[in-house]
């Protein structure tokens, strides 16, 4: 079975599970495609998108896009022949990592790129039920789940979490979960012959549940406060944020430990409960970010000037990243 | 975890099967001795169809025309032979514009498939007929120096080397390129300059052999008409020591560039072959498939070693963290230069 239908098919299973009012997503971003599959209630939309990879053909990317949709994601100051020198030298030894801070940087760029790209085109195919919050925006989904070696072998699950925020630019509330054992297309391959032990390894510890993320969609000011939230722990104790606009916030929250949210969204921001301004209560479970709220806008407001740029996605790798 | 190879030595044996991609004729037999321009099989790639509508040129019905066509599908023609007619006054026939065969005749039209002139496969280095591949080619074996590099734009040819680097980090430019040069295969240092391309197309060249190459210039070099290899990559890097001693102490020699493109998993690559009498056949290393281990000659591929040669010294017991935060399995090894690095296995060739 190719390993595509077999993620799809992963994904189609969960979707009967979960919330049938919102769609379940994954993405594959493989050494030789890229994946995206979105289901809802069993119906399945599935691309594969050979020409966008990570391993040999990664030189053939700059033929879909320009080389500045990938260099934006940047955090340094990159002279563009060294970028086209790195992803030609990747396409002729496609098995190498990076062992440096500058090689992964443009790795986990290209990673982003190519991921919004094919998210993009996947668009057009998705089952109609999905719903979203406006065009070429992704649709309200829960939960999310993200495999291939770039995120797995990420140094950290926060620069994984970054590059799935960047690159898939989820919306709502969602959970993400990591395949950091590259399981989901065997297990969508054994799922035909017992079913049972897909959803035993699907609750196992094998999946990293990178946390729980909420990102309202609308458009604002830079710093304008978007959406007020205040959580409840299981011990009691509240906290109470105001997240304003281009910004990303994390909350701590244990993995495995539950909070209850209380979301008020400011502006006619939407975080998928029912529409533009309303907000709600949500239950949460941590994950090894606990909470994220994503607050740069769908699609996300990246500055033009390239030192201010720069600035931002330092802010974000710190946030993140480290 | 298995080591890939590549193979810069001063001596070795090398087999290479030449193939074509479509069934040919071979046109050499086991055991001959060839050059590099020999051709060892041929075949017709691309043919040539020409659709003749036998309905408007003899002004007829389709119907009418296909009792006027006088050849079968399969048929062969010379040029000038009947195809249908004649009818109608004055006499109108229709001829064959070329020699071909007949693919298919109805409904009015006559489909001809044209000879065109056949692609030869030569053998692209001198040596010894070995075996035959039925339908396809042939086996060559020879004894030389042998060096493999990480980019070629297709082509092959054979020459004189003349190097034109004074040491390992040497930058070529279009002023060391002369008419003096003429018909050589030409080793310069890191290039990215168009001009330079255009000036050993000029004089001509047979071939550029480059240490590295700007990524920019991967345009220029795929148009350009002769072979050209890149050696260690792209972006600025150095020779390696052991490239270095093996292509500088072959300056002169007629050498064969083969400037394919790298496929790891039919195991070919660019390279440059120096053939030389050995007096005696020396070992394949390349038949040897084993793991990574200490004592093992190896080559760094990507940063910040790029390039650089040295020996393993040791092997991590347990995934190593690097500069870029990732873990994963790595060697200790002491650079030519006697500096002590640790590289990720992923990043490692072993050098035969």
């Amino acid at each position: 079975m190719p390993s595509a239908t077999a993620f799809g098919r992963i994904i189609r299973f969960l979707s009967h599970i979960y919330d049938p009012k919102k769609g379940v997503l994954g993405v594959d971003i493989g050494a030789s495609s890229v994946s995206v599959a979105a289901a809802i209630k069993g119906k399945l939309a599935l691309r594969v998108f050979p020409q966008l990879g990570l391993g040999g053909h990664i030189h053939q990317v700059l033929e879909y896009m320009p080389l500045e949709q990938i260099t934006r994601w940047l955090p340094e100051e990159f002279a563009a022949d060294d970028v086209r020198s790195y992803l030609h030298n990747k396409a002729a030894y496609p098995a190498s990592l990076p062992a440096t801070r500058e090689e992964l940087f443009i790795e986990q760029a290209v990673a982003r790129q190519i991921l919004r790209l094919a998210v993009q085109k996947t668009m057009s195919s998705l089952p109609f039920e999905m719903k979203s919050a406006g065009h070429h925006i992704v649709p309200w989904s829960e939960p999310i789940l993200a495999s291939g070696s770039v995120l797995s072998q990420a140094p950290t699950p926060g620069q994984s979490l970054l590059v799935l925020l960047d690159g898939l630019q989820p919306t709502g509330v969602t959970t993400i979960v990591l395949d950091q054992n590259n399981l989901l297309a065997s297990l969508g391959a054994a799922a035909e012959a017992n079913p049972l032990l897909v959803v035993q390894i699907l609750e196992s510890h094998a999946f990293l549940n990178l946390g729980t993320v909420i990102a309202p969609v609308g458009i604002a000011r830079a710093r304008v406060p978007v959406l007020r939230l205040r959580a409840t722990f299981e011990d009691g104790t509240e906290t109470k944020h105001e997240i304003k606009f281009g910004s990303i916030e994390v909350i701590p929250l244990p993995q495995g430990k539950e909070a209850q949210l209380h979301l008020q969204p400011l502006h006619r921001f939407d975080v998928g409960m029912g529409g533009p301004g309303r907000g709600g209560r949500v239950k949460v479970v941590g994950g090894a970010l606990g909470i994220v709220i994503d607050a740069r806008g769908r699609p996300i407001q990246i500055p033009s000037d390239p030192e201010r740029r720069r600035e931002a996605m330092q802010r974000w790798h710190w946030t993140l990243g480290n | 975890m298995l080591a890939p190879v590549i193979q810069i030595t001063p001596l070795t044996q090398i087999r290479r099967h030449r193939e074509l991609p479509i069934p040919g004729n071979i046109v050499v037999r086991q055991g001959q001795k060839v050059e590099a321009r020999d051709v060892i099989a041929e075949a017709h790639l691309e043919p040539e169809h020409i659709l003749l509508n036998i309905a408007r040129s003899l002004h007829v019905s389709p119907e009418k025309a296909d009792d006027l066509i006088q050849r079968a599908a399969g048929e062969f023609v010379t040029q000038d032979d009947l195809i249908a007619g004649p009818t109608g006054f004055p006499k109108r026939v229709v001829r064959a514009p070329r020699s071909g065969r007949i693919v298919v005749a109805g409904d009015g039209l006559v489909l001809l498939q044209v000879n065109t002139a056949p692609y030869e496969l030569k053998a692209g280095m001198p040596g010894t007929i070995t075996d035959l591949i039925p339908d396809r080619g042939a086996v060559i074996e020879t004894t030389g120096a042998l060096v493999q590099g990480v980019w070629g734009n297709g082509r092959s040819e054979f020459g004189m080397m003349q190097v034109k680097l004074d040491g390992s980090d040497d930058q070529l430019q279009k002023d060391m390129l002369d008419v003096s040069l003429r018909g050589a295969i030409v080793l310069g240092g890191y290039c990215d300059d168009p001009q330079v391309f255009k000036k050993a197309a000029e004089i001509p060249l047979r071939g550029l052999i480059l240490v590295s190459m700007s990524a920019a210039m991967i345009p220029h070099a795929q148009k350009a008409a002769f072979p050209i290899i890149v050696l260690e990559g792209f972006g600025f890097h150095p020779l390696n020591a052991i490239g270095y001693n093996v292509l500088a102490t072959n300056n002169g020699r007629e050498i064969s560039l083969n400037a394919e493109q790298i496929d790891h998993y039919k195991g070919i690559r660019p390279e440059i072959v120096i053939p030389l009498d050995a007096g005696h056949t020396p070992n394949d290393a390349s038949l040897v498939v084993e793991d990574f281990a200490p004592g093992q000659q190896v080559r760094v591929i990507k940063a910040p070693y790029a390039g650089k040669t040295g020996n393993i010294t040791a092997l991590s017991q347990e995934p190593l963290k690097f500069p870029s935060g990732i873990r994963a399995p790595g060697a200790y090894i002491t650079l030519s230069d006697n500096e002590d690095v640790k590289v990720p296995l992923a990043n490692l060739e072993k050098v035969i």
